[in-house]
């Protein structure tokens, strides 16, 4: 499987927005009877130690369930929350803003669209209004009327809403949802941003019109090589339109890579899960009929059959295959997503995981590599190196999974592997 | 293919009355067959929640069913009844013995402040008068024990239960009085992945246990081909397509329904190239003239601007689709 995405410096997709141990616990709103009771106030743990990285011209995909921390993701990195812990890197530098001129300084490069268009846009204010705005605080309205009225043009035709004059002076009842979430989008391109954090953009609205806004955001991608963060539930949908797909649960990254291996070959027990309970229909089609319960599920022959290449993916391919028929198997009772609150020590999907073993309770595994461009944070996998975005000497990481530091004491391993990836594989033929 | 249990024939509801009414859902001849799984497709708006209203006569206010009969036939034999010519209280005793319905956001029906116990026997205190308390309580744990929960969550406020748990209570109350059909309206949208097919796959085997019908309602037609036996597509309040799930997504004869099935992406399988459907779903009050959806149409021509197809039967009878490409096919268009 080839992944031009996984390979930054080849195409030049640097990295533009960058997540480090990122962390965010929100405080637990206690009542009368909170106040009474002694300790430290519990917090829930909606987003523990993220690190992931935006690069540009490249779509981003974080899936997981709902409450699974994925639209903190995109809060935290657009700053509308601050994070309790980790770094936050805007070009490799450090990005956060309390507010005022370096957090709109941060908002021109970095917009976010959201999952309601019914609710991001002022019902008592037309497109224009919506358009000026957003031009003029970012200083791209022009200096006179003119330059207004062609940077509207512009942005509405760069979102598909022509002719612009129709669209213009109309309000958002007038339009409909996919139309409003083009105005939406229209609005984020405002400022010109390099990166795009998209909450759910499409799960609002229609299947028919789902497919245009995503291949909006894809030519937008291409266009003006806009970095996208998108956020979804829906793991099909981003083997279709992201370049890399993260896997979420229970706040924490468990899978990552190129979206046609995450898809195609998961790795972690829960993203098999994940994939192994999404809708298909070609369940039907291979001749699996809808009544009977599948004893043994079209999925878990795909991988092996897709895997093709070496003898090391075949085996990796029927080690998953057997998980996956096995997760299909407990399908009846896996339990349910934890309390974030007092999340379960060590991997926080062993409570549900068909294949948990001992230290899985105790110890929060560190992402290992599965393959080229795939990496699983389970103990599965132990005995693999460890993913190149987190391999540095012996004994840190360890340290730093176990105790699941949100210091920045991993990312400067980061940094270190990856200045060492860059000069060792790529440098010399460049240099 | 078993024997009719729901038969709607030329079914219409308006939401107003007189020139400003929305015209909802027009026409729909659609037939429930015992022990089915029938999957209603369609976009907000297309009608398919309005139609599962207006068949257990609960529609809201604005709403009125203009014409058509619903025709139920009960197991065993019995006569044929037309729910619409039911009076308030022969509806009372069908509604919920018969027909029961999970409904849209059914996490939220529950009600807060009363035990899941005294809303299950609740239930079985209007329909089963004879009914003893401690029989009561005995069905009500049954009825938990059958959703996959255990007996002891009967004591539970509906916050101390996951949405998921709601959703099974939800279920289980549909499935108190032994309904013959059982209406499911939008069942799993609030749910994630793992826990919707894990309800979906026992409500499959409560049917061939119970033996009851389905008629399922979603968007999300990926769901809705794999858990269905049939499905009929709507479009514009009336139905457009109409066949086996398996068959439907072969080959789908309406450019609609066709539109539909590339729209979403496949999670297996070579990445087919998805072609969507421009435009945008039609507004209810100023519906284009002829063929609903010909303004999006691919493939539109002559009639379709100016006259309404049919349903009509098409590939030896079991299937039908309303389009002017399909209906006239013997003829030859050009």
């Amino acid at each position: 499987m080839s992944s031009p995405a996984a390979d930054p410096p080849a195409t030049g997709n640097e990295v533009v927005l960058e997540a480090r141990g990122l962390t965010k616990h929100f405080r637990v709103r206690s009542g009368l009877r909170g106040l009474a009771r002694r300790g430290p106030r519990p917090v829930v743990h909606a987003v523990d130690d993220v690190t992931l990285r935006l690069r540009r011209g490249t779509v981003t995909a974080v899936v997981g369930e709902s409450g699974s921390g994925k639209s903190t993701i995109a809060r935290l990195l657009a700053q509308l929350y601050p994070a309790t812990g980790g770094e936050l890197l805007l070009d490799g530098k450090d990005a956060r803003a309390k507010g005022g001129r370096a957090f709109r300084a941060y908002c021109r490069d970095v917009q976010m669209i959201f999952q309601d268009p019914f609710g991001s846009l002022n019902p008592v204010h037309t497109v224009r209004y919506h358009l000026t705005r957003a031009l003029r605080i970012h200083g791209r309205g022009g200096s006179n009327a003119a330059e207004l009225e062609t940077a509207l043009t512009g942005l509405l035709g760069r979102v598909h809403l022509t002719p612009a004059a129709r669209y213009l002076d109309v309000f958002p009842h007038e339009l409909s949802g996919g139309q409003r979430q083009r105005v939406a989008i229209a609005r984020a391109m405002a400022a010109q941003p390099r990166v795009l954090l998209a909450d759910e953009p499409v799960s609002m609205l229609d299947v028919s019109i789902r497919l245009g806004i995503l291949n909006l955001l894809r030519d937008l991608k291409e266009g003006m090589r806009l970095a996208i963060l998108y956020i979804t539930h829906d793991i099909a949908s981003a083997r279709y339109f992201a370049d890399e797909t993260m896997v979420m649960y229970a706040g924490r990254l468990v899978e990552g890579g190129d979206s046609e291996t995450v898809t195609q070959r998961p790795a972690h027990p829960y993203t098999q899960l994940l994939i192994a309970s999404a809708p298909d229909p070609d369940r039907i089609a291979e001749g699996v009929g809808p009544t009977a319960a599948p004893p043994a599920d079209p999925d878990a022959a795909l991988p092996a059959a897709l895997a093709g290449g070496g003898d090391d993916a075949h085996a990796v391919a029927e080690h998953e295959a057997a998980v996956v028929a096995e997760a299909e198997a407990e399908n009846d009772a896996p339990g349910e997503p934890p309390s974030l609150i007092t999340p379960p020590a060590g991997c926080r999907f062993h409570p549900r995981c068909p294949k948990a073993m001992a230290r899985c309770r105790t110890e929060a595994p560190p992402r290992f590599a599965v393959a080229d461009d795939q990496w699983a944070a389970c103990w599965l996998y132990e005995g693999r190196p460890l993913a190149p975005d987190l391999t540095d000497g012996p004994g840190i990481h360890s340290a730093a999974a176990t105790h699941a530091a949100p210091d920045g004491g991993q990312g400067v391993d980061r940094q270190r592997a990856d200045r060492l990836a860059k000069t060792g594989d790529r440098g010399e033929g460049a240099a | 293919m078993t024997e009719p249990v729901l038969e709607i024939r030329g079914l219409d509801v308006d939401y107003g009355l007189g020139d400003s009414a929305v015209r909802a859902v027009r026409d729909i001849n659609l037939t429930l067959h015992r022990g089915e799984i029938l999957g209603l497709a369609g976009e907000s708006g297309s009608g398919k929640s309005t139609l599962a209203y207006a068949v257990t006569r609960l529609l809201p206010p604005p709403g009125v069913i203009t014409g058509g009969h619903v025709h139920y036939r009960p197991g065993g034999g019995g006569p044929s009844v037309d729910i619409l010519d039911l009076d308030p209280e022969q509806l009372r005793a069908f509604r919920w013995q018969e027909i029961s319905l999970v409904f849209q956001g059914a996490m939220n029906s529950l009600n807060p402040v009363h035990t899941v116990r005294s809303q299950l026997t609740d239930v079985l205190v209007a329909h089963r008068p004879g009914m003893s308390r401690a029989d009561r309580n005995n069905r009500a744990a049954e009825l938990l024990s059958l959703v996959g929960i255990s007996a002891d969550r009967l004591g539970s406020y509906p916050h101390q239960l996951s949405g998921g748990m709601r959703q099974r209570v939800m279920i289980a109350m549909a499935l108190a009085l032994e309904p013959e059909i059982v209406l499911l309206d939008e069942p799993t949208t609030a749910l994630d992945v793992v826990m919707q097919r894990q309800i979906l796959r026992q409500l499959v085997r409560l049917r061939e246990e119970l033996g009851f019908s389905v008629v399922f309602i979603t968007h999300d037609i990926s769901l809705l081909l794999e858990f269905s036996d049939r499905v009929a597509v709507m479009y514009g309040g009336r139905i457009v397509e109409e066949a086996g799930a398996k068959e439907i997504y072969r080959d789908a004869h309406h450019p609609y329904s066709h539109g539909l099935l590339h729209s979403f992406p496949a999670l297996h399988g070579p990445r087919r190239e998805l072609t969507g459907i421009p435009g945008s779903p039609p507004d209810l009050k100023s519906m284009p003239s002829g063929c609903a959806f010909h303004p999006r149409c691919p493939k539109a021509f002559d009639p379709c601007g100016t006259r309404v197809p049919a349903l009509t039967p098409a590939d030896a009878g079991d299937r039908s689709v309303a389009c002017w490409l399909h209906t006239e096919h013997g003829s030859g268009e050009s």
